[in-house]
């Protein structure tokens, strides 16, 4: 990537991330209109793993955490998780930390994962929550 | 647990061996592509803790025994040799492939991409354990696959973009009609732009 592209992306970036930051924090996804609407919540009525991030985004970016964790569990739990994979991957830390790698995001981590997830949306789709 | 894999002068891989065995059979040169299961991915010979010290260990050893490769001489057997070696290198270890886990994972977690999400982590965690275990093809597959199922999931997101915009669009219609007559109320949509 030449410079002048790899600077126009990172002021996409932060633009867009300040325009969300804006969005979210004042607009609460409960009763707005303009917030877009889960698809396969309002076609198929599954909830999904996702279903609620908006929300608990709004109430983080208000300080609510709890409130936050209440909406969606698993997803704002496992922001560092997830955070921390999304680092390695830009900064090709993989190579410099493989055993960290391996133990987080190997094999057998993403099969457990895998199975949190499903039972996770299984789950949420008896309970209703 | 340390028992290494190798690759030898006619591209083809052997072990496991133990760590004893590789340096008593003496086919080790510092670069020699090793492996084994703490490492990541295929490494000269030279850049492996416990492997430095045997080789310095056995080049001590040979000193004035075997004379190193003549690096000027094209006729001469190690210099084809070295060639030899260094192509089905080449042919053996493509660059390794992206194994697209981060974006699946966002598209699992963010909302509407979740399915074809699921299939796509389950194919990038096989990425790396295939191009671990020198299936490179398979490897190749997989990060293929995932490739897909992640493109899948963003045009779920386009398709919940467009709904999302049509159902808005829907309900600006009534919104209008009550405009019109003069009974609308802003608060209706909770938002008051």
């Amino acid at each position: 990537m030449s410079p002048k592209v790899k600077i126009i992306i990172t002021t996409l970036l932060i633009i867009s991330g300040v325009g969300f930051y804006v969005l979210y924090k004042n607009i609460d996804p409960s009763d707005s209109i303009y917030v877009p609407k889960c698809i396969s919540y309002t076609t198929f009525n599954i909830i999904c793993p996702g279903c609620g991030v908006q929300r608990a985004v709004h109430s983080i970016l208000n300080g609510e955490i709890i409130k936050g964790i209440y909406f969606n569990p698993l997803i704002v739990l496992s922001i560092p998780y997830v955070f921390l994979l999304l680092l390695m991957d830009i900064f090709k830390l993989k190579y410099k930390l493989p055993k960290l790698y391996q133990t987080l995001y190997g094999q057998k981590a993403i099969w457990i994962l895998l199975i949190i997830l499903v039972s996770y949306t299984i789950l949420r789709n008896i309970f209703q929550f | 647990m340390n028992n290494y894999f190798y690759i030898d002068l006619d591209g083809v891989q052997h072990g496991p061996l133990p760590l004893n065995q590789l340096v008593e059979k003496q086919c080790l040169r510092p670069e020699t592509m090793v492996w084994n299961s703490t490492l990541v991915d295929w490494q000269r010979a030279d850049s492996v803790d416990g492997l430095n010290e045997a080789l310095a260990a056995t080049n001590s050893a040979n000193m004035g025994n075997t004379p190193p490769p003549h690096p000027n001489n094209n006729d001469s057997k190690t210099s084809q040799q070295g060639s030899y070696y260094y192509q089905n290198y080449q042919n053996q270890i493509p660059p390794k492939p992206e194994n697209w886990l981060v974006w699946n994972i966002l598209a699992t977690v963010l909302c509407c991409g979740f399915i074809p999400g699921i299939v796509g982590i389950i194919y990038s965690s096989k990425v790396d354990n295939y191009w671990a275990m020198g299936l490179y093809s398979d490897a190749m597959r997989a990060a293929n696959t995932a490739k897909i199922m992640f493109f899948v999931s963003l045009g779920l997101y386009a398709i919940t973009a467009l709904w999302n915009v049509g159902s808005l669009f829907a309900l600006f219609i009534p919104i209008m009609a009550g405009v019109s007559n003069g009974v609308f109320d802003f608060n209706i949509c909770g938002f008051p732009f």
